[in-house]
C-alpha cells in the first residue's frame, strides 16, 4: 500500500466502501446467478413491454398481470444481472423495476 | 439432477417474485414441494444495509457464507421487493480486498505519520491509539479528540460511541456524516414540532391523492418506495405526482407536473404556494387557530463559511442564525403576499401554469397530499427554512398527521434516524431528542449513565465541517472515523479534509471493511465486520426499529465497530482521563477503567449469554462474556420510554419485521400527534403537537435568500452533485483497474446539449470542471438519464476516481451546519488532446 496517497491520485485502483463498487471483484464463487424481478408498467403497455423484455438474453417472462410483470433472469455473475435490470428499467414504458430474489449458484447447480 | 436444481431455483425465484407482485403464476411454474428445503439454505431476516428506506430481506446462508437473498414478503416496507442495491447485499461482504487485519503506518518498526502501512495486532493498534489519545487529552483536553460516525452505525454502535466520547472522554466532538445528509431536516423537525422525525409513515403512500417531490429523485434513490408511489399513481385515476428539481431525472417520467427550477428558488416557490392558499381562501382556519403559532426567522444569516470569508462578515444575522421572533397570521400573510405568481415564475424560471397546478394540489381541501424530500431540501444553505416552509403548507391546510396527508422527510442511510438522530450522535445531542446545552437533559443523562452530577460537557462539539477545519488548523488532533468515507464525502476536501488528515500533529484512525480513500489517508486502519457478520439494529425513515442476528463469521481479524469501541475503553482509567476534582469529589470512581464505568456498569452487562437466541452466534458478546447488544439497547431504551420515544423490549425486535415508535403496550404508532392513532395524545385532545410545551407547531416566516455562490462571467455554470444508479454500475470495475479507469471514467458531467454545442464539446469528450477551490477531469454526458437545463451541470460524487468534492464549496446552512452540495459555480473547459 502506498504511503500518503493524495486525494488526486487516490482514484485508480481504489475501491469504495459499501458494496456497489465492490461488485466487479467479488471473490470468485459459484457458477452463475439466478434472479427474479417485478416490473411496474402502465397496464395498457404491459403486454408490449413484456414482449420486449423477453427478447433480452437469458431473460424469461413468468407472468403478466395488470401493471406487473414477473421476470426471471440468469447470468454469469452479479454484474450481468444488475446491468440487465438496468436495461429493463431504461426501456420506454418501465415505471419501476425491482428485484426480488437472487442466488449465487454452486457449480453443481449450473449445469 | 443438476439441471433440475437450476430449474428449481428459477421456479423459486419466479414464485417469490409473483408473491411479491400479488400475481398468480401458471401452474407449470410452481416450485416443487419442499423446494426450499432441498436447497439446504438457512434463511433469516435482516434489514437491507444500504438506504434509509429500511427494506426487509431474507438472507440465505450456507457453509458460513451468504449465498442468496430475497425480498422479505412479510416486511411491510418492501413486501418482497428489492432494489438493485439490495440485490448486491449478498456480495458486499465478499469483495476481494476486504480488510482483515489492523494496518498501522510505520517506519523502522514504530508508528510514523509518514510511514507505510504494515499489518499489526489489535493489541498493538490499540496501544498506539490509546497513547495518542492520552497525549492529546493531556495537552489539549477533551476538545482535542473527536469521532466521526454515520447513520450506518447500528443503534448500539452509535450508543456505545456517544457514551464513550461524552461519558468517558467528556468530549462532544462526535458527529455523524448524517450531518451532510439530514441535519437540516432534524433541526427543522425540532424547531417546528419540538420532536424529531416524521409524524406519518409509508402507509401514507397508499392513501394520498397527490405526491410532491421537493428535490428528491426517488425513482433512483428510493426505488422501492417509488414502486409503491407508482402503484398508487397508476391505479388511482385522479392521483397526481409533482416532481420539483433543478434538472430532469428518472422520477420526472411519472410526473403529471414536472418542474425544473433555478437552484435555490424553491424557497420562493414554497412561499408562493402559501400565498396561493391564503389568497384563494383555502386556509384551514380552525386548524391554524388551535394548533399553530407564528414565528419570524432571523434573516441574512450567512453561509456557514469560515468566519473570515467576506460573505460571513457581511451577513448581518450570522451571529444568531437560529433566532426567531413572534409574529401573527396577518403579518405572515402580508409577508408571503410578495411572492406572487408572476414574480416567482420569473425568479424560478418555471411556467406560471405549472406553479399554479402545484399550488392547487396543496390548496384543494379535498386532495390528500404527501410531500417528500431528501437532499434537495437538506443540502441547502437555507435547508432548515426549506423544510419549515414546506411544513407551513401542511399546517396552513391542516393536511398533516393523518393517513394520506403529511410532510415526509426521507433519509439516505439505513439508520440515519435510528442511530444518528435517535441515539444522539450529533455534536450537540443526547439520546431521545435531548441536547447537551440543556442542564436538565444533562442531569437526566448523568443519572441514567450513573455519572457524577455536573460531569457532562455542556458545550456542543465540532460538527462535521468544523471537524475538518479544526484538524487542518491543528486544534483537533485525534479523529476516529467509523462506517463512513469522509474524504470522499466532505466538501472542499482537498483544501480542508485532506490537509486536516495529513497534518503532522494529527492521528487519524479509520475503521472500515474496505480500503477506502479515507482509510488510505489515515494513520491507523481497523478492519470492521459488516452487516450480518455482527448482530445489529437500524431505525428507518418512518421510525421503524428493526434487528438482525449475526449470520456469518467476519473474515480474518475483522471485528464489529461496537467491539472496537468497548474494547478500546479498557485502555483508559478514570485517573488518566477524568478531572482530578471530579475524582476527589467522587472517590468511588477512582482507579476504574472506562470499560468498568461505561459498560461493566451493572446495566449494560446484566444479560447473560444464555439470552442469545438459540441457533445464532454473537461473537462480540462471546468475547466479553455478556450479551452486549441487549444490554446496550435496554439501557439506551430507558431514555425514551415514557417520553414519546418508547421502544419495545429487545427480544421482540428479533421476532417482528420492525416496529414504529413510540411502541406503547406492544403497539406501534403509525401517525403521531393525532388522538385516533397516537397514545401520547390524551383523550379529548384530538390533535396535539406535544413535542412543544404549548402543543402547537410553528409556521415560519422566512424569505428567499440567494445561494452562497452563483454563476458569474468567469464561472458560468451551476454545479449540482448527487448520485446516479447507473454510475455505480459503470464505476465498479473501472475504479479498480487503472487502465480501464483512464479509458472509461466512471462519473460523467451531465450537461445540456445546447451548452455543449456552444462550447464545442461532443458527447464523451474530456473536460475539466473548475471552481475557485479545485478541479477534476471528467467526460461530458449529454444523452444520459439526467437531462440538464441550460446553465446547470450535474456530477455524481460517489466515484473515488473523480473526487468532485475537491470542487464543491464548504458552505453550510448556518442553523443545521449541513453542507450545500447542490449549488456552487464552475466553469467547464475542454481538455485539448
Amino acid at each position: 500500500m502506498a504511503t500518503d496517497p493524495g486525494p488526486t491520485d487516490s482514484g485508480a485502483g481504489q475501491p469504495v466502501a459499501d458494496g456497489p463498487a465492490a461488485r466487479g471483484r467479488t471473490a470468485a464463487h459459484g457458477a452463475g446467478h439466478v434472479a427474479s424481478a417485478v416490473v411496474s408498467v402502465r397496464p395498457a403497455e404491459a403486454a408490449a413491454l413484456a414482449a420486449r423484455i423477453a427478447t433480452l438474453p437469458q431473460t424469461e417472462i413468468h407472468a403478466v398481470s395488470g401493471s406487473r410483470i414477473v421476470v426471471v433472469m440468469e447470468g454469469p455473475d452479479a454484474r450481468a444481472l444488475a446491468d440487465r435490470l438496468d436495461a429493463i428499467a431504461a426501456l420506454p414504458g418501465t415505471q419501476a423495476a425491482a428485484l426480488v430474489f437472487e442466488q449465487a449458484l454452486e457449480p453443481m447447480d449450473a449445469a | 439432477m443438476t439441471l433440475a436444481r437450476r430449474d428449481l431455483i428459477k421456479a423459486q425465484a419466479a414464485a417469490i417474485a409473483a408473491a411479491a407482485a400479488g400475481v398468480a403464476l401458471p401452474a407449470t411454474a410452481q416450485p416443487v414441494t419442499g423446494g426450499r428445503a432441498a436447497l439446504e439454505i438457512k434463511w433469516s431476516k435482516a434489514p437491507c444495509r444500504f438506504c434509509g428506506t429500511g427494506c426487509g430481506v431474507m438472507v440465505g446462508v450456507k457453509d458460513d457464507r451468504v449465498v442468496a437473498t430475497h425480498g422479505d414478503t412479510l416486511a411491510e416496507v418492501n413486501r418482497g421487493l428489492n432494489c438493485v442495491k439490495g440485490y448486491f447485499l449478498s456480495k458486499i461482504m465478499y469483495g476481494a480486498d476486504r480488510l482483515t487485519t489492523p494496518l498501522l503506518r510505520k517506519r523502522d518498526g514504530v508508528y510514523a505519520k509518514d510511514g507505510a502501512f504494515e499489518p499489526v495486532s489489535w493489541d498493538e493498534a490499540f496501544d498506539v491509539m490509546a497513547a495518542q489519545v492520552k497525549r492529546i487529552l493531556k495537552e489539549k483536553g477533551p476538545t482535542g479528540i473527536g469521532m466521526f460516525g454515520s447513520g450506518q452505525w447500528t443503534i448500539w454502535e452509535g450508543y456505545a460511541a456517544t457514551k464513550l466520547m461524552r461519558a468517558g472522554f467528556r468530549s462532544n466532538n462526535l458527529d455523524p456524516n448524517a450531518r451532510h445528509c439530514m441535519a437540516s431536516a432534524a433541526f427543522a423537525f425540532m424547531r417546528t414540532f419540538g420532536m424529531d422525525e416524521p409524524m406519518g409513515c409509508y402507509d401514507d403512500f397508499e392513501q394520498a391523492d397527490a405526491f410532491v417531490l421537493w428535490g428528491s429523485n426517488m425513482a433512483e434513490m428510493h426505488p422501492i418506495l417509488w414502486t409503491r408511489i407508482t402503484d398508487r399513481r397508476l391505479s388511482t385515476p385522479d392521483c397526481k405526482v409533482a416532481v420539483l428539481s433543478t434538472f430532469t431525472h428518472r422520477s420526472s417520467d411519472l410526473a403529471d407536473i414536472p418542474i425544473v427550477f433555478k437552484p435555490g428558488t424553491d424557497l420562493a416557490i414554497l412561499n408562493y404556494v402559501a400565498n396561493h392558499i391564503i389568497t384563494t381562501g383555502r386556509v384551514n382556519k380552525a386548524f391554524v387557530r388551535e394548533h399553530t403559532l407564528f414565528l419570524k426567522a432571523q434573516t441574512d444569516i450567512g453561509y456557514g463559511l469560515r468566519p473570515d470569508d467576506p460573505r460571513e462578515k457581511r451577513a448581518t444575522g450570522a451571529k444568531d442564525p437560529a433566532a426567531t421572533t413572534p409574529t401573527d397570521f396577518d403579518s405572515y400573510a402580508a409577508f408571503v403576499s410578495d411572492y406572487t405568481l408572476e414574480k416567482v415564475a420569473a425568479l424560478s424560471g418555471v411556467e406560471p401554469n405549472q406553479l399554479h397546478a402545484l399550488a392547487e394540489l396543496y390548496a384543494d381541501p379535498k386532495r390528500k397530499v404527501v410531500s417528500l424530500w431528501t437532499m434537495g431540501f437538506n443540502q441547502h444553505v437555507r435547508g432548515v427554512w426549506a423544510n419549515q416552509l414546506c411544513y407551513n403548507l401542511h399546517l396552513l391546510t391542516g393536511k398533516i398527521s393523518e393517513p394520506g396527508n403529511g410532510p415526509f422527510s426521507l433519509t439516505g442511510q439505513p439508520s440515519a434516524c435510528g442511530t444518528a438522530r435517535e441515539v444522539g450522535t450529533f455534536s450537540h445531542r443526547l439520546p431521545a431528542d435531548m441536547v447537551v446545552t440543556n442542564p436538565a437533559h444533562r442531569k437526566h443523562t448523568e443519572e441514567l449513565w450513573g455519572l457524577p452530577d455536573g460531569f457532562l460537557n455542556p458545550v456542543p462539539g465540532y460538527h462535521a465541517v468544523q471537524q475538518d477545519r479544526m484538524l487542518k488548523d491543528g486544534k483537533l488532533n485525534f479523529l476516529w472515523v467509523q462506517v463512513n468515507n469522509n474524504l470522499q464525502a466532505a466538501p472542499n476536501s482537498a483544501n480542508e479534509t485532506w490537509r486536516g488528515y495529513r497534518n503532522p500533529d494529527n492521528f487519524i484512525v479509520v475503521s472500515d471493511a474496505y480500503p477506502t480513500v479515507t482509510a488510505k489517508a489515515a494513520d491507523l486502519i481497523l478492519p470492521s465486520a459488516m452487516w450480518v457478520e455482527k448482530e445489529g439494529a437500524y431505525g428507518n425513515a418512518e421510525r421503524r426499529t428493526h434487528f438482525w442476528h449475526q449470520l456469518v463469521t467476519p473474515p480474518g481479524e475483522a471485528r464489529s465497530d461496537v467491539w472496537q469501541l468497548v474494547e478500546f475503553s479498557k485502555r483508559f482509567t478514570t485517573d488518566e482521563v477524568w478531572p482530578a476534582e471530579t475524582l476527589a469529589a467522587h472517590p468511588r470512581f477512582r482507579g476504574k477503567t472506562l470499560y468498568e464505568v461505561l459498560f461493566r456498569n451493572g446495566t449494560v452487562d446484566r444479560f447473560p449469554l444464555t439470552e442469545i437466541e438459540s441457533g445464532y452466534a454473537c461473537d462480540d458478546s462471546q468475547r466479553l462474556g455478556f450479551y452486549l447488544q441487549k444490554g446496550l439497547f435496554e439501557e439506551y431504551a430507558s431514555f425514551g420510554r415514557g417520553h414519546g420515544h418508547d421502544l419495545a423490549p429487545f427480544d421482540t425486535y428479533h421476532q417482528v419485521r420492525g416496529l414504529r415508535w413510540p411502541v406503547v403496550d406492544g403497539k406501534e404508532t403509525r401517525w403521531r400527534y393525532r388522538e385516533e392513532f397516537d397514545p401520547y395524545v390524551k383523550p379529548g385532545q384530538g390533535l396535539r403537537f406535544y413535542g412543544r410545551p404549548d402543543g402547537r407547531a410553528v409556521i415560519l416566516t422566512a424569505p428567499y435568500e440567494p445561494p452562497a455562490e452563483s454563476p458569474d462571467a468567469e464561472y458560468g455554470f451551476w454545479l449540482v452533485t448527487g448520485r446516479v444508479l447507473e454510475h455505480w454500475h459503470s464505476g465498479s470495475m473501472t475504479m479498480r483497474v487503472p487502465e480501464l479507469y483512464r479509458a472509461f471514467p466512471g462519473a460523467r458531467v451531465f450537461m445540456n446539449p445546447l451548452d455543449a454545442r456552444r462550447l464545442g464539446i461532443n458527447q464523451g469528450a474530456e473536460v475539466e470542471v473548475i471552481s475557485r477551490r479545485g478541479l477534476i477531469r471528467s467526460r461530458i454526458e449529454i444523452r444520459g438519464r439526467n437531462r440538464m437545463p441550460p446553465g446547470v451541470v450535474f456530477v455524481p460524487w460517489f466515484d473515488a476516481s473523480q473526487l468532485i468534492n475537491q470542487v464543491t464549496l464548504d458552505a453550510t446552512d448556518p442553523i443545521s451546519k449541513q453542507t450545500d452540495f447542490k449549488k456552487c459555480a464552475v466553469k467547464i473547459v475542454p481538455v485539448v488532446a
